[in-house]
């Protein structure tokens, strides 16, 4: 067991770390003490297996390994080459395409009299509306596309919609409609007939 | 050998070299820079092994290492040995892989077995080290903390001076000085331990 006092000065010691003042005081207590002068011993010999190669060292395939780094360095000199190329081509395109949205014309907001005047003729292009007397739900629907046919005036809108409101009687019966309301007694019948001016038929 | 002798430039011999070396790599010469990782790779390979503890990591780190001095080449001072940075991206790499991998490969040493056999005619000086005793080594420097381990190694492996690792680590050389310090007794203690367990 060595003194653990002399200890560190004797690990600088074998690696000629130490102070000549020291290495006379060490020298003299390594003569006087067997367990610290094979410590010192045993150091050096530390010393000596770490200044020796590693087995693996000599079978290694170094030209191996040279050619390795050399593909390697020949790989990354192409990418080199190949980077500014790239760059440049990227900073074309984004030139072209900054050229190609600076050409394009600006949508010009239309004057709000211009819009309602065209709105009109974009709703003209609708399909015909069906006939009002087939089918007066769809017509109701579809009165706002009649008051914004071009050159339709008040007047003529308002005619249409009486008659909308008035159908004509069907095509091909020329008399007046009469309605018949049936009572529990099979001989009586009560006819209503539209009231006409001067006449009663 | 050569290092005493003098260059051209007034530089010792294989820094004239290498700077010669550098220059020519800084001007696109690939076959001078590749001759700036041979001149390098077995060290760098070594010490990312012993940092990392693995020899595929090892091989990961040495090729980022030389792939970073590639990229970095116009940087480097070619007057100046070129190690040192290396060994500086080498510690960064091998922290930046601990840290993604959270030492998962970190095993017990006991369990710890080779994953690239040595070739047993590579060693005819007694240059390397056996597998065991590199088993053993690697294992205890793994439980050593990263700036100790990282310390130890440069000071002990490359011969770099106390001053040298700490502007490689990024710290005063008081800081590495005791870094060193500890990391010498504890893989002794480590050592030590793996002795006991294996009696």
């Amino acid at each position: 067991m060595s003194c653990p006092e002399f200890e560190e000065r004797i690990a600088l010691y074998a690696g000629g770390d130490l102070a000549l003042e020291d290495v006379r005081r060490i020298e003299d207590h390594l003569r006087s003490c067997p367990a610290c002068a094979e410590l010192a011993r045993l150091l050096e010999h530390d010393r000596v297996s770490l200044a020796t190669q590693p087995p693996e060292a000599a079978s290694v395939d170094y030209a191996a390994m040279r050619l390795q780094i050399r593909r390697r360095i020949t790989q990354r000199s192409r990418a080199r080459k190949l980077l500014p190329a790239l760059l440049a081509a990227a900073s074309v395109l984004l030139m072209l395409r900054v050229a190609m949205l600076r050409r394009q014309p600006k949508p010009v907001a239309p004057p709000p009299q211009i819009a309602k005047v065209e709105q009109p003729v974009q709703q003209a292009q609708v399909p015909p509306v069906l006939p009002a007397r087939a089918k007066p739900r769809r017509i109701a629907k579809q009165r706002p596309q009649l008051t914004q046919q071009p050159g339709l005036t008040l007047e003529a809108a308002m005619r249409m919609l009486e008659d909308l409101e008035s159908p004509p009687p069907p095509a091909g019966s020329d008399s007046p409609v009469e309605i018949r309301i049936a009572t529990r007694d099979p001989n009586v019948t009560i006819v209503l007939l539209p009231e006409t001016k001067g006449d009663f038929q | 050998m050569a290092c005493a002798v003098a260059g051209m430039d007034g530089q010792p011999e294989p820094v004239a070299f290498e700077a010669r070396l550098i220059a020519l790599a800084k001007r696109g010469d690939i076959e001078a820079f590749e001759q700036v990782v041979t001149l390098y790779q077995r060290r760098v390979f070594a010490l990312a092994l012993r940092l990392a503890g693995s020899v595929d990591d090892a091989h990961d780190v040495t090729q980022e290492t030389f792939l970073r001095l590639h990229r970095k080449i116009g940087q480097i001072d070619s007057s100046r040995s070129v190690g040192p940075w290396l060994y500086t991206v080498t510690v960064n790499a091998c922290r930046d892989l601990g840290r993604e991998r959270q030492r998962s490969r970190l095993v017990p040493m006991d369990e710890w077995v080779a994953t690239a056999p040595a070739d047993p005619g590579a060693n005819p000086e007694g240059l390397y080290a056996d597998q065991e005793s590199e088993s053993r080594l690697r294992a205890a420097l793994l439980r050593l903390p990263e700036k100790e381990r990282a310390a130890l190694l440069l000071r002990e492996m490359e011969g770099l001076s106390t001053g040298e690792v700490a502007q490689i680590l990024g710290s005063s050389e008081a800081t590495v000085r005791s870094q060193i310090c500890n990391a010498r007794l504890k893989l002794r203690r480590l050592f030590g331990r793996g002795k006991e367990r294996k009696s």
